[in-house]
């Protein structure tokens, strides 16, 4: 059994989809699409009626709304559940009391939280996006490495698939401890920017491991998953 | 498919859906010859082209038939997988692409190039699409020229001999499943081209 990303060409490329019940990591450079593509994903099963869950640690909700909107994506339907996790100046108690936007602050507290809902209701998919300030919260690898697994495991408890989306980073922690990473990457041609999307990783399961042209499109992002970007070290 | 040249038609016999058919050229000798494939075959084909073409086939006939894409308007050079998608996706009642797009020659590296159009011509097999293409001989080396002749079911090679002030062209068959031929005379003639009788 398979779950949608929603861009039916990256299901292709993951030959079907992702499996469900698993963490995943979507990679990427600033504007790369990462946001783009979760909700792609959240969408997908919101649309089939599934409960979801986005839990926004940069890019404030309400902004968020505008610009997918744009995509024809609309979020604010009641089975799409978007936690606005931003660190704000003035602390505002955003979602049953409790204050959301400290979790940037504290993993513990955030994986709590989700834990919390996951308890309460029944979560389908959910999306961390990003993970980059979680990391910057603790200092000791060793530490991060400990909750970070902890909080894939209580997670994997619910049956709930996991996006998290991040950078780029000097090491992958990540990476060793996810099912699947998906890199979306630049490369620079003549003056303009190609952007190519490349499975690196999907434990249990074969895929296309090429990197393939990609766009974003007034329609969300699209994926030339027969095609290849003729450039570089993938030529 | 048939060109529409009689002398070159018959050099060439029926060209196969499948194939793709390599002009080898110095700049634009015998462009002629791909319009003319596309006049004849309008409602069946699809041509890649730059906007300087595509003005200029618009005043030879209607382009509303054929389906074209237009390069730095529809996609940009670096965006060659935009050209292979497009390909892959042309609809059914398109048998015929015709690629006139020389300055991607320039853009890229001749390597790049020539993996794009080894892909092309993979989908057009793929796809029972007859390919056709110009390649100037002065953009590339000879071992790239090799390479892309290489991907070629046709090849046709055109030459342009100076003797004194006067300029003689000849063209030759220098690859087909059928036979290759030697050098004929080629006149090319308010934007007419006829194959003449063979050269000694
Ligand atoms: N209609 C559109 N056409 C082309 N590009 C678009 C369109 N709408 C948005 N974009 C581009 O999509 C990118 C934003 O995508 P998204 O927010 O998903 O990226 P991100 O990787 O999450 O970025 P960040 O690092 O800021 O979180 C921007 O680069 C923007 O220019
Ligand atoms: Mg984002």
């Amino acid at each position: 059994m398979r779950i949608s990303t929603g861009v039916e060409e990256l299901d292709k490329m993951l030959h079907g989809g992702l499996i469900p019940g698993r963490a995943y990591l979507v990679k990427g450079g600033p504007g790369s699409g990462k946001t783009t593509l979760t909700i792609h994903f959240l969408i997908e099963g919101a649309k089939k009626g599934e409960k979801v869950l986005y839990v926004s640690l940069e890019e404030p909700v309400d902004i968020l709304k505008e610009d997918m909107k744009k995509l024809g994506f609309n979020i604010d339907v009641p089975n799409f559940v978007a936690i606005d996790a931003t660190p704000v100046k003035q602390k505002r108690s955003i979602f049953e009391a409790e204050h959301f936007e400290e979790f940037a602050k504290d993993f513990k507290r955030l994986v709590d939280a989700i834990v919390n809902r996951l308890k309460g209701e029944k979560y389908t998919r959910i999306v961390i996006d990003p993970i980059t300030m979680l990391r910057l919260t603790i200092r000791d690898e060793l530490e991060y490495r400990r909750m970070f697994i902890g909080f894939l495991k209580e997670v994997a408890r619910y049956d709930a698939t996991l996006v998290l989306t991040s950078e780029f980073y000097n090491t992958d922690i990540e990476d060793y401890l996810v099912s699947g990473v998906i890199e979306l990457r630049e490369v620079e041609e003549g003056g303009k920017t190609l952007r190519g999307i490349k499975i690196v990783k999907f434990r249990g399961s074969a895929f296309d491991e090429s990197l393939r042209p990609y766009k974003i499109t007034d329609e969300g992002i699209k994926v030339y998953h027969k095609e290849s970007i003729f450039r570089g070290s993938d030529e | 498919m048939r060109i529409g040249i009689p002398k070159l038609d018959e050099l060439l016999g029926e060209i196969e859906l499948g194939s793709t058919v390599l002009i080898e050229t110095i700049g634009e000798i015998g462009i002629e010859i791909a319009i003319e494939a596309l006049k004849r075959n309008k409602e069946k084909s699809a041509v890649f082209l730059t906007p300087r073409l595509k003005k200029r086939l618009e005043h030879i006939f209607e382009l509303g038939e054929v389906v074209y894409l237009t390069l730095g308007e529809d996609f940009a050079p670096q965006e060659l997988f935009k050209v292979t998608h497009a390909l892959r996706e042309l609809p059914e009642d398109r048998f015929i692409a015709v690629f006139l797009i020389q300055p991607l020659l320039i853009f890229h590296p001749s390597q790049r190039v020539y993996r794009f159009f080894a892909e092309l011509s993979d989908i057009a097999n793929a796809r029972g699409i007859i390919l056709m293409t110009m390649i100037d001989k002065r953009l590339v080396d000879e071992r790239t020229l090799a390479t892309f002749e290489e991907s070629a079911t046709h090849v046709i090679d055109i030459v342009e001999v100076i003797q004194g002030f006067k300029i003689i062209r000849g063209l030759r068959i220098k690859k087909s499943p059928k036979k290759i031929s030697g050098f004929y005379k080629l006149k090319i003639k308010d934007g007419n081209v006829e194959v003449g009788e063979l050269l000694g």
